[in-house]
């Protein structure tokens, strides 16, 4: 069955990127530009996992993170950031329990095969 | 050189010395080729607490801190570039130490034949740069802050593009010649992303994986590193003076091995004619080791000096600039310090300070 999953990022281009890159790896996409609207979404629908930008306008990826997990401990959340990987970022986002990393300076084919990874991994803990 | 001159520069050189030994701020000494002192004026005995008689003829090296180490390399570099500026400690009879502004110069015979040293040292105990120092950091947070956010910026569209093409790669129908060009796009673009990953890796504040370790051990480990990107037919002279016993430090191993492979690598390519690298290790004040390497390579310019931990600032045809820059946010990400001095034509020293574990 195809996993369901929820983009996050402000930028147009990458959400659209994202969605024809997942649906390649079978999966339904849902993007959303902010996180506001992920959290308001996430009440009500039922996902597989979120891939979540950390750099967002209004409530910033990291803390939309920590509301999630606070909610919904289970539901894997894997962040992606233009920043690359910076040892603080990624110490903060193990602090709130996210279940992935991925730097979009990755190699695309890396960027995916890690989002699969992670994917596995959250759900194999479940 | 005729006699008439001669004795002219003699009785200004016997002026000179009256003059100098009445200034009490300043220490003035001379020491031959061998390192014994040959004039000691009234400012050092002041500054030193050792009488002219008691200490003439002595070596010199009974007032330098690091010993007789210190003064054969501080010699060392002035015979071999002329001068010497630094802010160093010096030893006073009494064992204790001061710092001081220390400018060594040659001392030649009116036929320009060597004969010594002249040393001239300022105390400047009590007397701290903080202002420049401050300026300097804010100045590179500044730069590590617009970086990070360029560097942000810069990866978001290229994950655009690099993306697309992945896509586009997969495409049924795609022309040989239209497959060609998507690689050489797809190949400019992994260098933007390399690029902006080694801009990201200068802003990044990197956590150090702190253990204790030797600092002479880091060296020892990166010479192999280094010494093979030396060019084969490259007359290079290397001299290692590395401090027995020395303090250890508390610092990530991998972290300083690059800063050395850095700064080993760009003194041996600022040497294409050859020349002498030279290593010190010693301890400083009690608190610090220091790390000095010193080329005798083609040096920088002033103008230059003052932007060379700046990222994307090179003298290099090819460099990216982003070497030293690495170099410097690793040392202050260990509460250390680096300085440079650097002469056009006469080669570059790099002074590393940190701290005891």
């Amino acid at each position: 069955m195809a996993n369901k999953v929820l983009v996050v990022d402000d930028e147009a281009s990458v959400r659209e990127l994202f969605t024809e890159l997942l649906k390649k790896e079978d999966c339904a996409v849902t993007t959303l530009s902010n996180a506001e609207e992920a959290l308001d979404l996430l009440e009500k629908e039922c996902f597989d996992a979120v891939l979540m930008d950390i750099k967002l306008p209004g409530i910033s990826g990291m803390e939309a993170l920590k509301k999630i997990k606070e909610k919904r401990p289970q539901l894997p959340v894997i962040m992606i950031t233009g920043f690359g990987y910076d040892e603080g970022l990624i110490a903060k986002c193990k602090e709130y329990s996210c279940n992935g990393y991925i730097g979009k300076n990755m190699p695309i084919s890396q960027i995916i095969s890690s989002f699969k990874m992670f994917l596995k991994i959250a759900k194999d803990k479940k | 050189m005729n006699e008439s001159r001669k004795i002219a520069d003699k009785n200004i050189d016997a002026d000179l010395k009256d003059i100098m030994s009445c200034i009490k701020e300043y220490a003035l000494f001379a020491v031959n080729l061998e390192g014994n002192i040959t004039y000691f004026g009234m400012g050092s005995e002041h500054l030193f607490g050792w009488s002219k008689n008691e200490i003439i003829f002595k070596d010199a090296s009974l007032l330098f801190s690091e010993g007789d180490s210190g003064l054969v390399r501080i010699l060392g570099e002035v015979k071999a570039r002329g001068r010497y500026e630094a802010e160093i400690e010096l030893k006073k009879s009494n064992g204790s130490l001061f710092p001081v502004d220390l400018t060594v110069t040659q001392l030649k015979d009116p036929d320009s034949k060597l004969t010594g040293y002249i040393l001239i040292a300022k105390d400047i105990t009590g007397i701290e740069k903080p202002g420049y120092r401050m300026f300097q950091a804010e100045k590179m947070a500044a730069i590590s802050l617009l970086a990070s956010g360029m560097a942000h910026e810069i990866n978001n569209p290229l994950f655009v593009i690099s993306g697309r093409l992945e896509l586009l790669k997969d495409e049924p129908g795609i022309s040989d010649s239209v497959r060609q060009n998507l690689g050489i796009i797809y190949a400019q673009a992994d260098r933007i992303r390399n690029l902006v990953d080694r801009l990201l890796k200068f802003t990044r504040k990197s956590i150090p994986h702190l253990d204790t370790i030797s600092i002479n051990e880091v060296i020892e480990s990166v010479l192999p590193l280094v010494l093979c990107h030396k060019l084969p037919d490259s007359n290079v002279a290397m001299e290692k003076h590395l401090g027995q016993n020395l303090p250890v430090i508390k610092g990530d191993f991998n972290q300083l091995q690059e800063v050395f492979v850095n700064l080993l690598r760009n003194a041996y390519q600022s040497m294409p004619q050859g020349g002498k690298l030279c290593i010190y290790t010693s301890a400083v004040k009690e608190k610090f080791v220091q790390v000095i390497i010193s080329d005798t390579g083609l040096g920088i310019p002033a103008n230059s000096l003052k932007n060379v931990f700046l990222p994307f600032f090179s003298t290099k045809k090819d460099g990216a600039g982003l070497g030293l820059s690495i170099c410097y946010n690793i040392i202050i990400n260990h509460s250390g310090n680096i300085e440079i001095e650097s002469e056009p034509d006469k080669g570059t020293t790099f002074i590393i300070k940190l701290p005891f574990a």
